[in-house]
């Protein structure tokens, strides 16, 4: 199983391959990238440091390109193609299929990953994307079980990866409208959730107000720990009870599912977070490459450690972890 | 040994709580700035600060209370006026500022926390932190990288945190 990592920034990346990641995933400095945040991500004479830290390590570089071309500045994203391309990235991570198409036209040796934006959730959806654009990965979305994980890898014609620790969000990844829905950008198009410009933080009393483009979202008390300014997580009230409406800041960990994802024949694990630092590049990396070892060394008897535990809900937004979608009994 | 010691950083720390906010605040903000300028003078160059370009930026150390205030005019980075309000606001205590720099704790965990707070503007504040997270550190040199674990790892232990 491989460990995918996120990296916003040169010393994230060196933090990475230092921890033990098999594979790190960056992106540009542009809105061609999910993480679309000021000062985040690679301009060209850093994805170059990048791709030689990682050559000299023996490791792979995946570039991320994974929002939705507009009409009328597709010529961004292909440059963003035939950069990762020009880089000799190991793999681009792609959403868009009109970008898809203009990748394997243009560089057919460049491996395509189709990104958790595209929200493939079945095998047939899968098989379109291996014979339209001969996509080698896919990253499933996180609003499958883990039974539906299982079904899905049986019947799969591409190597599948699934998301192991980082931030959850509202998971109609690919097609949430929230954050644009109040502030005009969005993820899928301007590669950013609640953009910086938009989001402001108040002390009014004693509590912290957030207020996203003007609008109130959730307001904190001294004691309360707070969450990425996301109207999905926001707070508000329905039937006179002021609550989580929609969804509470949690931190996705599937950490204890290792020996069932590994068994089900996962082959990649990927780390969210290239919006976060070094530091938890370091300490998140460290703990899924100790949990993945043990569980290739020890199979069944695999446990997860309370020191692992520890430093993943320190890391955690929301300081919860969960199996998330992973775990639905139900369904 | 380890007591002495520690009971020695306890003293020093009570007493900086004590006399710092009693001193000016422009030796100190002198120094900072000058050692901005120093050290992110390639990423001054790239154009990588522009954005903070007659904006004012201000860093709250709150338990010993400091603020630095930070401008930038051409390629370089100056004080602000004392007079103009910060257009962007970064607190926390002396101890989480140390734990970020020396790499040990990662700014959004704090702000989660809430022991690390943004006011005024977040899209200056969130564009410092990253471009600092970017920083190379082999750039530092070793003796005062060590020196800053050490000063930042003794901080973590006898520092209150904020929320309690």
């Amino acid at each position: 199983m491989e460990l995918v990592c996120p990296a916003g920034s040169l010393p994230a990346l060196e933090a990475a391959i230092d921890n033990g990641a098999d594979a790190v995933y960056i992106g540009f400095s542009d809105e061609t990238n999910a993480r679309n945040f000021g000062g985040l991500n690679f301009n060209d004479k850093n994805a170059l440091r990048a791709l030689e830290r990682i050559r000299n390590r023996g490791r792979k570089l995946y570039v991320a390109i994974n929002t939705y071309a507009k009409p009328d500045s597709f010529t961004r994203w292909q440059a963003a193609v035939d950069r990762a391309a020009g880089l000799n990235a190991d793999a681009v991570i792609l959403a868009d299929i009109g970008l898809m198409g203009y990748a394997q036209r243009r560089h057919p040796d460049l491996a395509l990953h189709l990104s958790v934006q595209a929200s493939a959730t079945s095998a047939p959806a899968l098989e379109f994307y291996r014979q339209q654009f001969g996509i080698r990965r896919a990253v499933l979305p996180r609003v499958l079980s883990l039974k539906q994980v299982q079904q899905l890898t049986a019947a799969s014609c591409v190597e599948l990866e699934v998301f192991g620790f980082g931030s959850l969000c509202i998971m109609a990844e690919g097609r949430c409208h929230l954050s644009s829905y109040i502030t005009g950008e969005s993820p899928n198009k301007n590669g950013v959730c609640s953009p910086a410009k938009a989001v402001e933080w108040r002390k009014v009393a004693n509590e912290l107000e957030t207020r996203l483009n003007g609008v109130l979202i959730d307001r904190f008390a001294d004691h309360e720990n707070a969450g990425y300014p996301t109207l999905c997580k926001g707070r508000f009230i329905v039937d006179g009870k002021r609550q989580h409406a929609l969804e509470e800041p949690t931190s996705l960990n599937s950490m204890a599912l290792l020996p069932e994802l590994k068994a089900a024949g996962i082959k990649a694990i990927k780390l969210e977070g290239r919006q976060r630092s070094p530091a938890y590049v370091s300490q998140v990396v460290r703990t899924w490459r100790e949990a993945i070892d043990q569980v290739l060394q020890h199979g069944d008897d695999f446990l997860v450690k309370d020191r692992w535990q520890e430093t993943l809900a320190k890391n955690s937004e929301g300081k919860q972890t969960t199996l998330g979608a992973y775990d639905r009994p139900w369904q | 040994m380890l007591a002495v010691k520690r009971s020695i950083s306890q003293l020093g720390y009570r007493f900086g709580c004590k006399i710092l906010p009693l001193l000016p605040s422009w030796p100190g903000e002198v120094a900072f700035i000058k050692l901005l300028n120093t050290r992110l003078s390639e990423e001054l160059h790239d154009g990588l600060f522009d954005f903070l370009d007659n904006q004012v930026l201000e860093v709250n150390v709150t338990d010993l209370q400091i603020r630095l205030r930070v401008s930038k005019r051409d390629a370089a980075f100056v004080r602000a006026l004392a007079d103009v309000e910060a257009d962007s606001t970064i607190s926390a205590n002396f101890a989480d500022f140390l734990a970020i720099a020396s790499g040990r704790e990662d700014p959004d965990t704090l702000f989660f926390q809430r022991r690390l707070c943004l006011g005024g503007q977040t899209e200056i504040g969130l564009t410092v932190k990253n471009r600092l997270d970017a920083f190379d550190r082999s750039r530092i040199p070793q003796w005062a990288l060590r020196w800053l674990e050490v000063i930042a790892a003794e901080l973590a232990v006898i520092t209150p945190k904020y929320r309690e």
